[in-house]
């Protein structure tokens, strides 16, 4: 019977009274789950929801045994957490001006900055089914829609971002 | 279907070259919540307002309690009721804001044993006072004492020039005092001076010793 952790430590998943199993997962999927992240949200928050992703699941009671595919739902945490901060953020620059994130160096800034430009969950959408392949009900689920209103946003989001690159 | 492609390769390529740390990720830290100070800080004031103004219920509900008659005392003939006295002291010219106002009924002779019972009061509170003593004689009578806090002018507000031939072009308005005794005439109803008043406190501390006789019905 392996224990579970209720925290990571600074070492990531060195706690030797983690589950093996999480420290496979940490290794397979952390640099993915990473890079979409940070491409969201930035470099720094990206830390802190990938941490929290998996704190989440280790917190989940029998989680290897329940959850049929560790990997998604750790993808569809993270994305839920970016998304959330995501809309604070918006929120916030909203208020605050100067609060509003500088974007990094980025290799196609102008998909960046188009994508910047979307609203939140369009955004979370754009990627699960871009980077990932998520077909519409694995981004219904991710983003908490429905498949139907999943094809519109993207059309939507399609077309804005059609719009931003020409 | 191309363009899906080309904006499938689009986000690999954007996505993949984002660099990952090679050290362990950090955990959450803790960040000021914006959205909590923004909810807190009116729910703070409005808290400090419900203390406040419950505070001043309070204070308002002691005096009261403090302000009723020592019914171990004997009673005493006065036309005028304790609000009444209140009322007449609270519309006087000379009472600005209100801050608290309080009265007292006993007799003269009981209110001339207060230390400094009766001042000459200069218009400027600030001013070196005259050390004129007023004279009343008003021997046994039962007087109310009216206590009030707030603004008050015992000379009136505006300096007056008797016999000249014109007033001031531009006076400038005395400044208030803090707090002041009236003495109210309890037989005719009428207020009879402005007994003391001062600045360097915010109520009279004379007054809370003071016997306070029950209105003989």
């Amino acid at each position: 019977m392996h224990r579970r952790s209720s925290s990571l430590n600074e070492s990531g998943l060195q706690e030797k009274t983690v589950d093996p199993r999480w420290q496979s997962l940490y290794a397979d999927c952390r640099s993915d789950l990473y890079r979409v992240a940070a491409y969201l949200i930035g470099s720094a928050e990206a830390e802190e929801v990938v941490q929290e992703a998996f704190e989440r699941g280790m917190h989940e009671r029998n989680f290897f045994e329940d959850i049929g595919d560790p990997l998604a739902w750790l993808r569809r945490v993270t994305l839920r957490l970016a998304i959330s901060r995501l809309r604070r953020r918006a929120v916030l620059e909203r208020i605050l001006p100067l609060a509003a994130a500088r974007a990094p160096a980025q290799p196609d800034p102008d998909l960046h900055d188009a994508l910047r430009r979307l609203p939140p969950t369009q955004r979370g959408a754009l990627v699960l089914r871009y980077y990932f392949g998520a077909d519409y009900s694995e981004i219904a689920r991710t983003l908490g829609l429905t498949e139907k209103s999943v094809g519109s946003i993207l059309t939507r989001a399609r077309a804005a971002l059609r719009r931003e690159l020409a | 279907m191309t363009d899906e492609r080309q904006l499938a390769e689009r986000f690999r390529v954007a996505i993949r070259a984002v660099p990952v740390p090679d050290r362990p990720l950090r955990g959450r830290r803790r960040r000021p919540n914006y959205a909590g100070l923004l909810l807190g800080v009116p729910v703070t004031v409005a808290v400090l307002i419900a203390a406040f103004a419950l505070s001043q219920l309070l204070i308002a509900y002691r005096a009261e309690r403090a302000a009723g008659p020592d019914e171990t005392l004997s009673p005493l003939s006065a036309t005028l009721q304790r609000g009444e006295a209140i009322e007449l002291v609270r519309n006087d010219s000379r009472v600005g804001r209100v801050d608290r106002i309080e009265a007292k009924l006993l007799t003269w002779d009981e209110y001339l044993k207060v230390p400094s019972a009766l001042r000459s009061l200069p218009g400027d509170p600030h001013a070196t006072p005259a050390a004129t003593i007023v004279s009343v004689d008003a021997g046994a009578q039962n007087v109310w004492v009216v206590a009030v806090s707030g603004e008050v002018w015992p000379n009136g507000k505006m300096p007056e020039r008797f016999g000249g031939s014109s007033p001031p072009s531009s006076p400038t308005p005395y400044p208030p005092y803090r707090w002041a005794m009236f003495i109210v005439d309890a037989a005719r109803g009428q207020i009879a001076l402005v007994a003391t008043a001062g600045i360097a406190e915010s109520w009279p501390p004379a007054f809370d010793k003071l016997p306070n006789h029950p209105r003989s019905p």
